[in-house]
């Protein structure tokens, strides 16, 4: 877009990425190759490049963020490792500002484990005080065993492929073709670019960070500034054919 | 070699093989005809949903509660909007339709779902239009291979744009017409915005004021079929073309938010009721299915319908993945009557003479 004047041009660039999730359930192995028919967003910290790929369908809303990367650290590997953190909030809602409010998203933490053993975590759902949010807590309590998780690494690329099942959310997000909610995502890469913000790729203002957005857990490491507001526009749809 | 037997044998084989083609294209039409002029028309609406996961037995409960509703009245055709998960499932139900009901009879598509005065429903339920009558005749016809099932608009719009018109005026080709014609419903799988250019193919045989309304197919994946004679087909298209002594009255609207969803099916109902000299006996509504995900309560929508038209008249409607009809205001055409488009409910409301 440009404004001329007499003496001045002013030029701005917008870019617009379209965020919806088609109907499909993929199978989660940590093949990407089931992903052909999504429609994925990317974006890029540095040089490298974190792209997110969506899929719901009536039992499960599906992920695959595919992440590039140096090295891989699961859990275990050191102080801090590498994990995805993502959220998933009705249309409509707020983040809230204050830790006497309570959350009003569905937020989770997929990682890896030394040991061996894809996991997720439910770090926080409509109800839970973001006192607690706030709080860096321990994962073991948090595990999610109903998530399916599938972490796989090809070349540089480390995909984090993840099925949630909607049985919990669809009293507040009705999974449905047309249905628009809001879902972000933060990459942890502590070893590498640190925090991947898909809200700072999405355009969010600066004055959308916010703290309690985002669950403390033991092991994160946060950077300078809070990260974006935990809430970008998402859809779901049926198809891109 | 020249023995008699092989001789015959290659005869027999000439003539299967040039027989095959004209075997094919009298499976992709049939035509009930017109019995009496002065005749009546009757259209029955049932739903079943399956709370059981037994697709056989809703799909036989769904097709005895239309033969009882339609009273004795023969039926000449039989729309089906169903909403079951995966192929196996949907093959179910139609088997558990055509236990009760001619194969030949059933027509439609997978839907995301079906709406009556009943009441709305999404996953795991089937809806029936039975249309029978001695004053009603159906001429079908059925399209295949179209080509574009999973072409996507960003990367082969002109192809797809080709290939949509070529199949809707083969399709349109296809239909016998008679002198009463009235009512074109349309059934391809071709998500809106592909709808469109499918709708000008058939336009350019059947002519662009014909009334026609329909809706397209589900296309989540793994869900895309269409019922043509009881079979289900994948990237195709069908055509029913209803003749008789009767009218119909068509309108349509285009909303994306809940309020403006809610207030346009009024809007659409009442427009569509107010051309109407007399009380409709059935109601026909291809609604889009991001509609429904637009509302705060999926029977919001219904309830605006049914402040119109009351809950007497049947209803069958449907949610679909493009609409067919007289486009909204603001993308009417000026060239034809009706179109292809997304985020519309088309109504049609039919009275006879």
């Amino acid at each position: 877009m440009t404004a001329q004047s007499k003496r001045h041009r002013v030029v701005r660039e917008q870019k617009i990425a379209v965020a919806s999730a088609p109907y499909f359930k993929p199978t989660i192995d940590g093949d990407p190759s089931d992903w052909k028919d999504a429609i994925p967003v990317s974006f890029s910290q540095g040089d490298k490049k974190t792209t997110i790929a969506t899929y719901w369908n009536r039992r499960q809303f599906s992920m695959l963020v595919s992440v590039e990367e140096d090295k891989y650290v699961p859990r275990g590997a050191a102080n801090c490792f590498d994990a995805v953190q993502v959220a998933l909030a009705p249309r409509g809602t707020e983040t809230g500002h204050a830790v006497d409010e309570n959350a009003r998203r569905f937020e989770y933490l997929v990682f890896g484990k030394v040991e061996g053993g894809d996991c997720c975590c439910q770090l926080a759902q409509p109800g839970l005080a973001l006192a607690e949010v706030a709080r860096p807590r321990s994962l073991n309590p948090l595990m999610y065993d109903d998530a399916e998780v599938a972490i796989k690494r090809a070349g540089q690329t480390t995909h984090y492929e993840f099925s949630l099942p909607l049985a919990r959310v669809r009293k507040h997000i009705r999974p449905s073709e047309g249905r628009e909610f809001y879902l972000s995502v933060l990459v942890h890469d502590p070893d590498g670019t640190g925090i991947r913000d898909w809200g700072v790729a999405a355009g969010l203002w600066e004055h959308q960070r916010n703290r309690l957005a985002w669950s403390d857990w033991k092991g994160a490491q946060w950077g300078d500034v809070p990260p974006m507001d935990c809430r970008t526009q998402w859809g779901m749809c049926s198809s891109k054919y | 070699m020249n023995h008699p037997l092989l001789t015959g044998f290659s005869v027999a084989c000439l003539f299967v093989v040039s027989l095959a083609p004209g075997v094919r294209a009298a499976e992709e039409s049939r035509h009930v005809p017109l019995a009496r002029p002065d005749g009546e028309l009757v259209m029955r609406v049932v739903m079943v949903e399956d709370e059981k996961g037994e697709p056989v037995a809703a799909g036989e409960a769904a097709a005895t509660s239309l033969r009882k509703a339609m009273n004795g009245i023969p039926l000449k055709a039989v729309i089906i909007s169903e909403c079951f998960e995966g192929k196996t499932y949907k093959e179910k139900l139609l088997a558990g339709l055509s236990k009760v009901l001619d194969p030949n009879l059933l027509y439609g598509a997978a839907t995301y779902g079906s709406f009556t005065q009943e009441g709305c429903t999404d996953f795991d339920s089937v809806c029936l239009l039975g249309i029978g009558g001695d004053g009603v005749g159906v001429s079908t016809a059925l399209v295949r291979e179209l080509g574009t099932a999973k072409l996507s608009f960003d990367e082969h719009e002109a192809e797809i744009k080709q290939k949509l018109r070529e199949a809707g005026k083969t399709l349109g080709g296809k239909i016998r017409r008679h002198a009463r014609d009235r009512l074109l419903i349309l059934i391809p799988d071709a998500h809106s915005p592909k709808n469109r250019y499918f709708v000008e193919g058939v336009q350019q045989t059947v002519g662009a004021d014909f009334p026609m309304t329909g809706g397209s197919a589900n296309k989540n994946a793994g869900q895309t079929f269409i019922y043509f004679r009881g079979r289900m087909y994948q990237d195709s298209a069908i055509a029913l073309m209803l003749s008789g002594n009767f009218q119909a009255s068509l309108s349509g609207r285009m909303a994306q938010e809940n309020d403006a969803v809610i207030r346009t099916a009024r809007e659409a109902a009442a427009e569509a009721l107010g051309e109407a000299p007399r009380r409709p006996l059935a109601v026909l509504a291809y609604n889009c299915a991001g509609r429904r995900g637009r509302l705060d309560n999926m029977h919001d929508e219904l309830n605006a319908m049914q402040e119109v038209i009351g809950k007497n008249v049947p209803l069958f409607g449907c949610y679909n993945a493009g609409e067919i009809g007289p486009l909204d205001p603001a993308e009417k055409r000026t060239d034809a009557l009706c179109g292809g488009s997304g985020w519309h409910v088309m109504f049609t409301m039919i009275w006879q003479d």
